[in-house]
């Protein structure tokens, strides 16, 4: 199933309606707009319209929709129709020319109609976004009453649901932008509004939300970026932005406004970014990974990482296991199977997210493997060296420690040594259960090597 | 782990940062042009190719090589036989990776060197002489990092008993932060500066920092630093660092034993300035920095000109060197400031000194607008040896205006009180993002007077304490009809001598 952009995958600004896949037992129903159908997608048609997904569309399209060998499904360019008629058309036909068949002979009709609402209600932000752009004068007041006044200059529609701040010609603006947008995640998610002086009195500028017609509360993030909580499903969202300077001498704020406003989905707490919502968001998402990865060596990598906790130093194996140890805790606090990480995140721009694992969690903090003996006492990190396997040296209780987790051939071999401890000492370790993996206790070495005596070893195995 | 010119590294896919340098919180507008004394060039070193080599941390070591550290968390030496050969053939070899922001990098004897990343300082050792760091040594973590973006970590400056210095950068955007202007702390000492002593205990120094980018030691074993313009900071700035000492932004003293956050709340502004220190200068804004690094002594014998111990400093912003002169009036710091050298490739963050006299500047824009084009790269500043610059070499202050030497002599006819515009003007304190120009009132050059040696020009001025005073001399030439390439010098007026 390869098909290239122009494809059905990438169809549909949904004037609709969304269901959110999982958010309710009930079946929903909503509308977004008057003039549109409404349509209820009920949890088993979720259900059955996703195993059919895994089943014919994961391998081209992504276990998340994001796309792979085939385009993204969930993503802002959806170009070959909006509705669920012509996403059900389309998955039917095919566009063979771009290397995907249609599917009329091998999916009943209701199989398709599924198919098509679960990856209707997969679909991140906007499906398309009206504008309005009002003039206003350097000397007004920030806020919105003026739009009762005056006429918009500039209307129309960002089809592909990115708001584009850059397409505003006029130094001073008031800008209404309004679509229905679509929150698919199961966590609490937000908009993000970035970098620019959203709401500034010293530059004039001011910023509204409003979600289904009801303004929404901010969580100030900071100076420059603010959190609006946005609920699961689809709503209409309404966003007044209004900028008119002051420009001081060499300081052009109003062209900044335009040329650095970025929004975003992202998780509630802002630790990171689930979905661009204007265009430059969406360019610096695209541009923003930078992936580590492992060849004949350990890599480690130090920098802040998405669900691990601070002090966390990453360590990439080379069979494609990874773990993280902690400084501060001296323990495991995750270990995933997959590539190592996406770094762009943490490095790009200013750096404010964090750092991605590119594979599956077979556990994560708060769930750690750690000696139990001394599980909760302080932990002096003390060092760890590089090489082909990378040891880390701490302390707890004043008990010397050394670590060193090792690829073996089907998993890794993690031992505990010390210079200090005798190695007859029944040194228990705390292991998190993981589904994937099976722990097994493993003999060690009795001789001591660079001084360090092995005390306990584990193995963790592919199931 | 391997040494370039073929240089391999594990990052598959790099996106270099200059279609995302759009977006700044400080002002826009530069001082123009490229500028630069007479006999300096600035060269421009290649760096290894599909590396992001955005430095934010350099130094040039005694053992000839230059070690860079860059933000996505490598440190590479370029090892070169000859200074000419760092043009011609630079070589490059990875000695550390993956590493949490490294903001700074010191020299620490063969074979090592200490690193500040975010959440630790870090002595890296080659053990095997391989010219790659085995060990990451954990030399201080007592402070809190909170995976803020904005928790920067710098330094280390090294005093002459050994201690070690950094500071501590407070938060930005930090959910839960305790702020009070753009910039928050949510404790463990963010906003302060620290010192390890040699045997390895961590002291909380001082506190009151906002964005302490830049952190050096004097040829006389002081320490000082800069801090960037925001709230409470109302223009860049250069302190000497004292232990104990406050430094004005009030969110650092969450940590500090006498006080809470409420407490802090509750202090007026009024005694949050007394309480704090005065800088030894002040940067003007735009004309001269908005975003600081290390401040550099110049302690090369001559080899770089005639500018033996004075501050060179960059700045990421406006892409340029400038320059520091200090004095001590009534036993306290204070001085001048003024451009050095600007039309750089990016915005500068690190300068450093090699022991052939070239002052290597290390470059990123980090995420935010710097007047040259480019979002990294390595650059020195070269003076020819021959060529004897025309520019202001010093200014002092006297109790009724100050003295102005030159480095050449002065035509006489263009030293006239014309020749000499003075304005003067303070900075506010207080919780707002910078502050204007307060009070800027024109200055009555009263009377100027040329030395015997036609190289100190003593201008009478009405002085004020407490505030920035500008001379504008552009207009005069040297005898061989030379102007200067910078025309302007800043004076902090924290005293006027009796």
């Amino acid at each position: 199933m390869i098909e290239g952009r122009n494809s059905i995958w990438c169809l549909l600004v949904v004037a609709v309606v969304f269901i959110a896949a999982g958010c309710s037992k009930e079946s929903a129903e909503h509308s977004i707009d008057a003039e549109d159908p409404v349509v209820a997608i009920s949890n088993d048609e979720l259900e059955a319209g996703q195993a059919t997904y895994n089943l014919h569309c994961v391998s081209c399209h992504g276990r998340n929709l994001e796309g792979a060998a085939g385009v993204s499904l969930v993503d802002s360019e959806w170009l070959h129709g909006e509705s669920l008629n012509d996403i059900s058309s389309n998955i039917q036909v095919g566009f063979i020319d771009s290397g995907m068949p249609g599917f009329s002979d091998f999916l009943s009709e209701s199989e398709v109609e599924n198919l098509a609402k679960f990856i209707w209600s997969k679909r991140q932000g906007w499906g398309h976004v009206d504008y309005h752009i009002y003039p206003v004068s350097a000397e007004d007041e920030p806020g919105f009453s003026i739009l009762e006044t005056v006429e918009p200059v500039v209307s129309g529609s960002f089809k592909n649901g990115l708001a584009d701040f850059e397409r505003i010609e006029i130094p001073h603006f008031a800008v209404e932008l309004e679509g229905p947008m679509n929150i698919p995640w199961d966590e609490p998610t937000a908009l993000l509004f970035e970098e620019a002086g959203w709401t500034n009195a010293n530059q004039n500028t001011k910023l509204m939300v409003e979600i289904d017609g009801e303004p929404v509360e901010p969580v100030n993030r900071g100076a420059w970026d603010w959190i609006y909580p946005v609920e699961a499903g689809t709503q209409n969202v309404k966003v007044l932005y209004f900028t008119s300077g002051p420009s001081a001498p060499g300081e052009d704020w109003t062209m900044w406004h335009k040329s650095s406003a970025r929004v975003f989905a992202v998780r509630a707490d802002g630790s990171a970014k689930l979905a661009p919502l204007s265009r430059l968001a969406k360019i610096d998402m695209e541009d923003s990974v930078v992936e580590v990865v492992v060849d004949d060596r350990p890599e480690v990598v130090r920098l802040r990482t998405l669900d691990l906790p601070s002090y966390s130093v990453n360590v990439g194996l080379a069979n494609r296991l990874s773990y993280a140890f902690n400084t501060r805790s001296c323990a495991i606090v995750g270990l995933w199977e997959g590539e190592f990480l996406d770094i762009g995140p943490n490095v790009i721009g200013r750096g404010k997210e964090a750092s991605e694992i590119m594979g599956e969690w077979a556990f994560r903090f708060p769930n750690v493997l750690t000696i139990k003996n001394d599980n909760g006492a302080a932990c002096e990190f003390e060092k760890y060296t590089r090489g082909d396997t990378p040891a880390f040296y701490f302390s707890r209780n004043g008990r010397d420690y050394r670590m060193v987790a090792q690829a073996s051939p089907n998993g890794v071999r993690i031992e505990f040594s010390s210079k200090t401890i005798e190695p007859t000492s029944d040194i228990e370790l705390i292991i998190p259960d993981m589904e994937a993996f099976s722990v097994k206790q493993t003999e060690v070495e009795q001789s001591a090597s660079n001084g360090f005596t092995p005390l306990t070893a584990v193995i963790i195995e592919r199931r | 782990m391997q040494s370039s010119q073929h240089v391999s590294t594990s990052i598959r896919a790099i996106v270099l940062l200059s279609a995302l340098g759009v977006s700044t919180t400080h002002a826009f507008a530069q001082a123009s042009g490229s500028y630069a004394p007479d006999g300096y060039r600035i060269e421009t070193i290649e760096t290894p190719d599909g590396v992001p080599f955005e430095i934010a941390g350099l130094a040039a070591c005694d053992d000839g090589k230059v070690y860079a550290a860059i933000r996505i968390g490598d440190v590479w030496t370029l090892e070169n036989k000859t200074p000419d050969a760092a043009i011609t053939e630079p070589r490059w070899v990875k000695f550390a990776d993956g590493l949490n922001e490294p903001a700074g990098v010191a020299c620490d004897g063969s074979g090592a060197i200490i690193v500040a990343q975010k959440p630790e300082l870090t002595r890296l050792v080659d053990i095997d002489g391989d010219g790659v760091a085995d060990e990451y040594i954990n030399l201080a973590d007592d402070w809190e990092f909170h995976d803020n973006y904005h928790e920067y970590h710098f330094g280390p400056a090294k005093d002459q008993l050994g201690n070690l210095y950094g500071t501590l950068n407070l938060s930005h955007d930090k959910p839960g932060a305790f702020a009070m202007g753009a910039m928050g702390s949510t404790g463990g000492y963010r906003g302060w500066a620290y010192r390890i002593s040699p045997d390895g205990e961590f002291h909380p120094y001082a506190s009151g920092l906002r964005s302490p980018a830049g952190i050096g030691t004097s040829p006389t074993g002081e320490i000082f630093y800069t801090d960037n313009q925001g709230d409470w900071v109302g223009t860049s700035k250069l302190h000497i660092l004292e232990e104990g000492k406050f430094y004005g932004h009030p969110v650092s003293l969450r940590d500090h034993p006498d006080f809470t956050v409420d407490s802090i709340k509750a202090l007026p502004v009024n005694e949050l300035k007394e309480m704090s220190e005065d800088p030894v200068v002040w940067f003007p804004h735009v004309e001269v920095s908005n975003s600081p690094g290390n401040p550099e002594w110049d302690e090369t014998g001559g080899k770089f000109g005639p500018f033996e111990g004075q501050i060179f400093i960059g700045d990421q912003t406006q892409s340029n060197v400038f320059r520091v002169m200090l004095e001590k009036i009534e036993g306290k710091y204070q001085g001048g400031v003024l451009n050095f050298i600007g039309g750089f490739q990016s915005g500068n963050i690190r300068t450093s000194f090699d022991a052939h006299g070239h002052l290597w500047v290390g470059q990123t824009t980090a995420g935010w607008a710097a007047k040259g084009p480019k979002p990294f790269g390595l650059e020195r500043v070269v003076w020819d040896a021959e060529t004897d610059p025309f520019e202001l070499l010093d200014i002092s202050v006297t109790p009724t205006g100050f003295i102005l030497q030159f480095t050449e002599g002065l035509k006489p006819e263009t030293v006239t009180a014309a020749a000499f515009v003075a304005q003067q003007w303070h900075y506010l304190y207080s919780g707002n993002y910078g502050s204007p120009k307060e009070d800027l009132v024109g200055l009555i050059t009263n009377s100027v007077s040329l030395s015997d040696d036609g190289k100190e020009v003593t201008v009478s001025l009405d002085l004020t304490k407490g505030k920035v005073v500008e001379i504008d001399f552009s207009g005069v030439k040297s005898l061989d009809g030379r102007s200067p390439s910078v025309g302007k010098v800043y004076y902090t007026l924290n005293q006027i001598p009796k």
